[in-house]
This record gives structure tokens, C-alpha cells and sequence, in this order.
């Protein structure tokens, strides 16, 4: 019996540690933070490939913002909005390494 | 999970591919194939309209909004930048030189830009051309998205009227690379709304966009700079790209950036033989 009282003790500390801390997961300031640098790198080569869209920044800019007034829920979604955008941007400027040669007109006349 | 992990290796990877690889086909432009497909693709696309008149630009293909322009011609709003602009370009320097040392004709020289400068591997065109002269002579200077420089731009424009444009060929392995770059800037889908200059001045061409009919590109430089009402200025061609991309959802290029220099080079080259007749008035 006392060791089943000890051992529940034991067992119930644990468990409201790990409540208070689950390991392995971030607070919600450390992954707005985390999702903010990921979403900034992927705008950057984006940039840095001349395909960077606006919205992109536009929403980095909300994700800092909100982050700044420790509003951590909505920075975080600004953040993940943002690097969406900024992957499809980065899929576009792929898909274009080839895409854009099709598009100007051929002459179909002989040259003189 | 897996899948957002794979996509994203997939784009690092292409990303690399993007930054150390330019396309192999740029090297492959050739020019006056380009010209002679340009224009044959819109004699076919407007019959009725002559190649000559594609220099009005939307002008050359929409009636209505032709007969509109032709009333507004009467008293145009660019007449004072012209006007201020003939006064800047007298102005003497600072060292009692002008811009007549650096510009023949008294700046009736429009036609030649921009050109590819063989020594400083880049094109010129006549806004960085104007800067380089005040330079040269001591002055610091103007900003290319300020008034005084699209002033200056529209009375030189008004001088060269007339007078058709006579872009050079490209001449070297650098020239032929900076119309290819243009040519794939004009032809690449950008932005959210994922278009290329294609989408509207080809592929959808003559259509209307809401109330606007989308312009054919040749006769697209002949006219510049521009006074635009939505803009309540005069301004110039690069305004009008950083615009279009900024339409479509892309971030702008700087104005005179080499994004733009090339895309103009590659737009005049096809205009060649057009009659220059700007400053113009748009919507």
C-alpha cells in the first residue's frame, strides 16, 4: 500500500510536469518565432531567384507585427500564410526554367 | 508530413538549379527571328490594323478608345513636362556645359536607345544615358522615379518624333545574352496571379481586361514617356513594367534595374522601323 501511494505520488509529478512541459513541444513564442525564420527563408530565395511575390512580404510583415504585440496564435498563422506563399512562388520560378520558351510566337512565313 | 518534406527538398534542389544554371536557350535568341515573328503574329491577329500603326499603340486596334486619345491630342497633358523638360535640357551645367555636349541633335536622339555598351556590358538606355551625362559633368545624379528625369525623357521624346526607332542589333555573345534575358523576362509567368508578359500582349491580346483592351507589344516602346491619368504624372516605361508586375502579384524590379534594361532592349529591337511618337497620354 505504501508503495502504491509512493508510486502514484510519483506518477501524478510526472504528469503535471509534463502538462506544464511536454517534451519536445515549443512554446507558442518559440514556433511563431521558428515559423517566421523558415517563412523569411524561403522568401528570400524566392527573391534572390526574382520571383518573389507581394503578398509574401505583405504577410511576413502581419506575422512580425503580430509577434511583436506577443500575439503568438496569429503571428504563427501569418507565418505559415506567408511561406506558402513564398514555396509556391519558389515552384513557379522552377517551373518557369523551361516553361517561359514556349510562349513567344514562332514565324511560320520563310525569312526573306 | 513526408509529402511537405519532399516538396520541399524537390524546391531546394530546383533552387539550386534556378541560381547556378541560366536557361540554355537564351543563348539560342536570335533577334530579327524574333521581329519578323512579332509581326507577323499580329498581322494575323489584326488584319485591319498596319503594322505602322501598331506605334499608337492600343490606340492602333481599338476605335473607340482611338477617338477618345485623338480628342484628348487636342490640349494633351504632357505639354507642360515637354515643356519644362526643353527649359532643363538648356539649363546649363555647373561648368557652362549642357546636355546638348552629351546628346546631338538637341536630344533628337531617342531612336538609338537603348543600345548594349560593348565596354560596360549592360545596356543604356536614355534615362541612365541623361544620368551619365550629368555625371560627366559634375552634377549629381536624378532620381529614375523622379519628375525632373521624366521631364527631361518626354522632351527628348517630343524632339525624336518621327524619327523611326534604329535599335542596333546585338552584336556580341554580352549583347545577344541581354536581349535573351529580356526576351525570357517578357515570356516568364510572375507573381500570384501567375502571368508573363505573354499572357496579356500575346496570348490574350485585344481582349479587355475589365474595361482595358490589352495593347499589342510591338509599337509598346514608341511612345514613352507617358502622362497617365491614373498616375496624374508623366512617367516612364519602367514605371509602367514595375506596374504591370505589381498587377499580376509580383514584387517590382527597381526602375533601370537590369531586370527592366534588358526587357526594354528586347521590346525596342522588336519595334524597330516604328515611328517614335511620344510623349503620349494613356488611361
Amino acid at each position: 500500500m505504501k508503495i502504491s501511494k509512493t508510486l502514484a505520488a510519483a506518477l501524478l509529478l510526472g504528469l503535471v510536469a509534463g502538462c506544464d512541459a511536454p517534451q519536445g513541444q515549443q512554446s507558442p513564442s518559440a514556433s511563431a518565432q521558428q515559423a517566421i525564420e523558415q517563412a523569411d527563408a524561403s522568401y528570400q530565395q524566392s527573391s534572390a531567384a526574382g520571383h518573389a511575390w507581394s503578398q509574401t512580404k505583405v504577410r511576413l510583415q502581419a506575422a512580425r507585427a503580430a509577434f511583436a504585440a506577443e500575439d503568438y496564435d496569429a503571428a504563427l498563422a501569418e507565418a505559415e500564410r506567408a511561406r506558402a506563399l513564398a514555396d509556391a512562388s519558389l515552384a513557379q520560378a522552377q517551373a518557369e526554367q523551361t516553361a517561359w520558351q514556349d510562349r513567344f510566337p514562332v514565324a511560320r512565313s520563310p525569312s526573306k | 508530413m513526408l509529402r511537405t518534406t519532399l516538396l520541399a527538398a524537390l524546391l531546394a534542389g530546383s533552387l539550386g538549379v534556378i541560381l547556378a544554371h541560366p536557361a540554355s536557350a537564351q543563348a539560342t535568341a536570335d533577334p530579327e527571328t524574333d521581329r519578323r515573328a512579332l509581326r507577323e503574329f499580329y498581322a494575323n491577329r489584326f488584319p485591319q490594323v498596319d503594322l505602322a500603326d501598331h506605334k499608337d499603340g492600343v490606340y492602333a486596334i481599338d476605335a473607340g478608345a482611338r477617338e477618345q486619345w485623338l480628342e484628348m491630342e487636342d490640349f494633351p497633358p504632357y505639354e507642360i513636362a515637354v515643356d519644362e523638360g526643353a527649359e532643363l535640357f538648356a539649363a546649363p551645367f555647373a561648368n557652362g556645359q549642357g546636355y546638348d555636349h552629351c546628346f546631338a541633335d538637341d536630344g533628337a536622339v531617342k531612336q538609338n536607345y537603348p543600345y548594349f555598351d560593348e565596354q560596360r556590358g549592360e545596356v543604356i538606355t536614355l534615362e541612365l544615358a541623361i544620368n551619365d551625362c550629368r555625371s560627366a559633368h559634375g552634377e549629381a545624379p536624378l532620381p529614375y522615379d523622379g519628375q525632373e528625369l521624366a521631364t527631361l525623357a518626354a522632351y527628348m521624346a517630343f524632339a525624336s518624333r518621327g524619327n523611326p526607332v534604329a535599335v542596333d542589333a546585338p552584336a556580341s555573345d554580352a549583347a545577344r545574352a541581354a536581349y535573351a534575358a529580356g526576351k525570357r523576362f517578357y515570356s516568364t509567368r510572375r507573381g500570384q496571379l501567375n502571368f508573363a508578359c505573354t499572357s496579356c500582349h500575346i496570348q490574350l491580346v485585344g481582349n479587355r481586361l475589365r474595361a482595358e483592351r490589352l495593347s499589342a507589344s510591338l509599337g509598346h516602346v514608341t511612345h514613352w514617356p507617358v502622362y497617365r491619368f491614373k498616375w496624374e504624372e508623366v512617367g516612364g516605361l519602367h514605371k509602367r513594367f514595375a506596374e504591370c508586375n505589381s498587377q499580376v502579384g509580383a514584387e517590382p524590379f527597381p526602375e533601370q534595374s537590369d531586370e527592366y534594361r534588358n526587357l526594354e532592349y528586347f521590346l525596342s529591337y522588336l519595334s524597330n522601323g516604328l515611328e517614335l511618337n511620344g510623349p503620349a497620354t494613356r488611361k
